[in-house]
């Protein structure tokens, strides 16, 4: 018998009085796919992610993941990991030891992977700091390793780019792409102004990381650089069941542009340097 | 083996050791009898209008006892709200609940760990006053009997027995406090507001306990409760107060702690 999708969402809604929050979301993430969970601010997202990680209760649907609701027990939770809105931590412990809780609360050997996951979100010399002292981007990333922690087979991520300058950013992306290339699935929110960002990545990377799927009824604007990246684009477009109005090509983002910049102005200054070195 | 209540417990203490919060009321715990001892000897003068305030002077196992009527007003109940009504609402207030609750413990698992590391604080407290208001009283007074309340003269030895054992029952009282506060802080999500509100309570029925034509409630009020040890300073040792102690803090403390579990097993782990 096959394995029950990573996530399996049916009718779910959400309404606090008047106010409907969550209405009537499908959803459906098969194993080793990168999910993109779009829509714009205030659209839902995160409390759609809060009732997947059975922090809130439904007022309607359900959510399975691997066949088991968050819902009933934390049990459901094992293989999953993940962060809504910013990953919090107590700020007064340091990295390191907010990491021996999270540990201490997962069992199963999670204690021993707390090295290598501050390796790889590169924040080991940071580790004896205080999480009061981090910057946001540090959070994110010690996000990530408190995730990884749990040796997941699903990551819930709600919007993991949020708040990062372009090269955190792009830090982020190659490491949830090094993520999938692993095997791990991956569902992430991101409001619409990433979807382009991200589309790209699949252009780059030559669709490598699996699906993408926008809200059908949500209308998307992006920007790519090549031919081929609209081409890419348009491909997923289509697949993800999206209407395609316009598709024109146009200069690269502003993101782009600030990184290009500042990687440029770091190799002038590299370059200054080596000449001020030869003079003296 | 697979994290639990006790897992659980063990990080509530060691977050508890690295909030400066836990610290000012130790600390308080600490000094209030210190300043007091080191009053009475400078001042000279014993606070004769309360039990055993006139033998202050004449033996250090007074100190704790007299620290133990002073301290019900505010005191004890201000140390002990200090954790009990943060011990939630600081989860709130660092958005951390998402985060233990996405782990493999089961949110029943985390209030019990709270609850019980809330407790372990309180009765903490308690017993960082009974020694240091010993220690300084018997440096200050020496060891030597006391006269119990039936106008008996008890010996050091079996006095320091008595004062040990009145801490304990003056743990009963405590707790029930220490109830309120976890449930004011689950349900306010806000210590502050945790903190005044258990403070208010415990002053609230203090101020019903002195309200005329309300005698008759006197020995159901919570605060009556946290003189019960003085009937071990009876000869014979009165129980009844004790008893009474016993079943009327469960009537306060236990419907608060289930009322405060349920919240908190129910409620929508939201940002603000």
């Amino acid at each position: 018998m096959a394995e029950p999708a990573p996530v399996e969402v049916r009718g779910l809604c959400k309404s606090y009085g008047e106010l409907i929050a969550v209405d009537d979301v499908d959803l459906t993430v098969e194993a080793g796919d990168v999910f993109g969970y779009l829509g714009p601010n205030g659209a839902g997202k995160t409390t759609s992610l809060r009732m997947m990680l059975g922090l809130i209760a439904p007022s309607a649907g359900s959510v399975r993941l691997f066949g088991r609701d968050p819902q009933l027990s934390v049990k459901a939770l094992q293989g999953v990991a993940g962060f809504v809105e910013a990953p919090t931590f107590y700020p007064y412990l340091n990295g390191r030891t907010n990491l021996d809780l999270f540990a201490a609360l997962d069992g199963e050997g999670a204690k021993g992977r707390i090295r290598e996951a501050l390796e790889i979100v590169g924040l080991s010399h940071r580790a004896k700091d205080k999480v009061g002292t981090y910057s946001h981007g540090m959070r994110q990333r010690l996000g990530i390793a408190a995730a990884l922690l749990r040796e997941p087979r699903l990551l819930l991520l709600d919007e993991p780019a949020t708040g990062l300058d372009p090269g955190g950013m792009r830090d982020m992306r190659d490491l949830i792409r090094n993520l999938s290339a692993q095997g791990m699935t991956v569902l992430l929110s991101s409001p619409l102004l990433g979807f382009g960002e991200r589309a790209r990545a699949v252009a780059e990377a030559q669709a490598g990381i699996g699906d993408i799927r926008a809200a059908p009824e949500a209308g998307l604007t992006f920007s790519a650089e090549s031919e081929e990246a609209i081409g890419a684009l348009s491909l997923a477009l289509a697949e993800s069941g999206a209407l395609t109005l316009e598709l024109s090509s146009r200069q690269a983002s502003l993101e782009d542009l600030f990184f290009r910049l500042t990687e440029g102005e770091e190799a002038e200054t590299a370059k200054r340097e080596r000449a001020l070195e030869g003079a003296a | 083996m697979s994290p639990g209540v006790l897992t659980v417990y063990r990080w509530e203490l060691r977050k508890l050791r690295a909030q400066k919060r836990t610290y000012l009321g130790l600390g308080a715990a600490a000094l209030v009898p210190i300043i007091f001892v080191i009053a009475l000897v400078t001042q000279g003068e014993s606070p004769n209008e309360v039990a055993f305030g006139r033998y202050v002077h004449d033996t250090g196992l007074a100190i704790p006892l007299v620290l133990l009527l002073f301290g019900s007003v505010w005191m004890f109940p201000l140390i002990t709200a200090l954790v009990a009504g943060d011990i939630v609402a600081s989860e709130d207030r660092h958005d951390t609940l998402k985060t233990i609750l996405t782990r493999s413990v089961e949110r029943q698992q985390v209030f019990a760990g709270k609850a019980l590391a809330t407790f372990t604080y309180a009765i903490l407290a308690i017993a960082v006053t009974g020694a240091v208001s010993l220690g300084a009283g018997i440096l200050a007074s020496g060891f030597n009997s006391i006269v119990s309340l039936s106008g008996t003269r008890v010996s050091a030895g079996e006095g320091l027995l008595l004062v040990g054992a009145s801490l304990l029952v003056y743990l009963i009282p405590i707790l029930a406090i220490a109830c309120i506060g976890l449930l004011f802080s689950t349900v306010f999500r806000n210590s502050a507001a945790a903190i005044v509100g258990t403070l208010m309570f415990s002053l609230l029925v203090q101020l019903i306990g002195i309200l005329p034509g309300l005698g008759g409630l006197h020995p159901y009020l919570l605060s009556t409760q946290f003189n019960s040890w003085q009937g071990l300073l009876r000869t014979p040792i009165d129980w009844a107060p004790i008893v009474r102690a016993a079943w009327v803090c469960a009537l306060y403390g236990i419907p608060a702690l289930i009322a405060a579990g349920l919240v908190f097993l129910r409620r929508d782990v939201a940002g603000d």
